[in-house]
């Protein structure tokens, strides 16, 4: 193996607990059960829209009109089933699939009408990931399955840890820096380029996107108000995130440093919603985030150390 | 020793994964992240097409100018008064999405339809500021965005698409 082979494989295959991906197995299931499951209701009314608005992308470009409601309604009934499994972890060889492609085909369905929310964007792509993953083999019914067996056999079990479940961290963190890359990217690529940074464009993007809330009765943020006058913050804030998004990528060679980049994106969201009232859900919860961290902590403090021990 | 999940990109060896499972793992990351980057060449199209999940992010490469236009929806009560209404009058899915549906049905003839549709919905709600709602319209609203954000909140144009008199859907 030579030197830049072993750099690559140390790098991409790191070695993670097995709890640490499922960990981020469950958050994102319950974050997608949440999403959906409170909004079916809403995604049934989008589904009887007049056809004419329909406009399909991604995988539901195959689509010359919209499928029947009653058939969109027992496809989001089957995500949703597939959800909780997921977030179970039952089957998950057979759910995980299952439940990333629903979730793919489902929300593409839903942003087939006139309108893509971007914000889902990262959602599917991690649920793509964890879903093909082991993210499994701790704290889920599978592992449970597992224990059991192996307890009866051997009388005790091995913590898993392992590279098979440190790469699909390393993909997901790789997929989220690197939507903010293109976001950095639009912008230079942009009729301004790199004067995009001057801020003036930042503050129209906010400006417009106040007065359509306005207009169409959603009302605009009062800070979007107090602080249009203030050009030389916009451009402070320009150059900040102008920054934030192009370094993006280079952040995931150190640890400390892609933990401080995410905190400055979760920062980002915030400011975000407080000017123009756009709440980014996964972002502003903090959940898009939590893969830069050893969230498997969490469930130690539950008294599952490893992911094998079950309280 | 290998343990080979069929649909787990997780062969593994026993210090984790095998060299066929990096392959498959390495493979399958570098599909991934070629997919997330593919839509960067979208910035140097003529005619760029935008995706999901698959995204260029064209709202930050968006030419802005110092005027904003917007098609929105507006009630007059029974005293001429106007009000603004909800563009949940209009449709589901999201204030944004509704937003590009008024426009696309506007841009496309079909604001009639669509004021008919709000002035029923405002018939059958009838509470709050809808109580007094006697006349409808889909209007086009063009804004300069320094004296609106100043407190001027008046368009400098606006031009009526379609009008629904409530008495009419009523009848």
């Amino acid at each position: 193996m030579s030197w830049f082979t072993k750099q690559i494989d140390s790098f991409w295959f790191t070695k993670a607990p097995a709890s640490r991906l499922a960990m981020l197995r469950i958050i994102l299931g319950l974050y997608t059960l949440y999403y959906v499951g409170r909004r079916f209701s809403m995604f049934m009314r989008v589904a009887k829209n007049d056809p004419v608005l329909f406009k399909p992308i991604g995988v539901a470009t195959h689509l010359k009109e919209p499928i029947a409601p009653a058939v969109f309604r027992k496809l989001l009934i089957t995500l949703l089933i597939a959800n909780v499994a997921f977030v179970f972890g039952w089957r998950h060889r057979y759910t995980g699939p299952l439940f990333a492609t629903l979730l793919l085909w489902i929300l593409c369905y839903r942003n087939s009408w006139s309108m893509i929310y971007h914000s889902d964007n990262t959602i599917v792509l991690h649920a793509i990931i964890l879903g093909l993953a082991p993210a499994a083999d701790a704290l889920s019914l599978d592992s449970c399955k597992q224990i059991l067996a192996g307890s009866s056999e051997n009388g005790a079990t091995t913590p898993k840890s392992g590279a098979q479940y440190g790469w699909p961290i390393q993909l997901i963190n790789s997929v989220t820096v690197i939507t903010y890359f293109l976001s950095g990217v639009a912008k230079v690529k942009g009729p301004l380029g790199w004067k995009w940074g001057s801020g003036e464009s930042l503050r129209s993007q906010i400006a417009v996107d106040g007065l359509r809330k306005d207009v169409l009765g959603e009302g605009a943020s009062n800070l979007a108000f107090t602080l249009y006058n203030q050009t030389t913050l916009f451009k402070i804030l320009a150059i900040g995130s102008l920054i934030m998004e192009l370094i993006a990528p280079a952040v995931l060679f150190d640890k400390r440093v892609s933990r401080l980049w995410a905190a400055g994106a979760f920062l980002l969201h915030w400011g975000i919603y407080f000017v123009m009232k756009i709440t980014f859900r996964y972002q502003l919860t903090g959940l898009l985030y939590t893969s830069f961290f050893d969230i498997e902590r969490v469930a130690a403090m539950f008294g599952n150390k490893d992911g094998i021990k079950i309280a | 020793m290998f343990e080979i999940n069929r649909n787990h990109l997780s062969v593994t060896g026993e210090n984790g994964l095998s060299t066929q499972g990096k392959w498959l793992a390495g493979g399958f990351s570098l599909a991934m992240i070629g997919a997330v980057l593919w839509p960067l060449a979208e910035n140097w199209r003529e005619q760029p097409q935008d995706n999901f999940p698959l995204s260029y992010y064209p709202m930050f490469s968006a030419k802005r100018s110092k005027k904003a236009k917007v098609s929105y929806l507006v009630g007059y009560d029974s005293r001429g008064q106007r009000h603004i209404l909800s563009y949940k009058l209009a449709g589901s899915g999201g204030m944004n999405q509704v937003r590009r549906q008024i426009r696309f049905l506007v841009k496309n003839g079909h604001a009639e339809k669509l004021c008919h549709n709000v002035a029923e919905r405002v018939a059958q709600q009838r509470k709050g500021v809808l109580t007094d709602i006697v006349r409808v319209q889909v209007v086009t609203g063009t804004y300069r965005l320094d004296t609106y954000f100043q407190g001027d909140r008046r368009p400098l144009s606006e031009n009526v698409h379609a009008e629904y008199i409530l008495e009419e859907v009523a009848s």
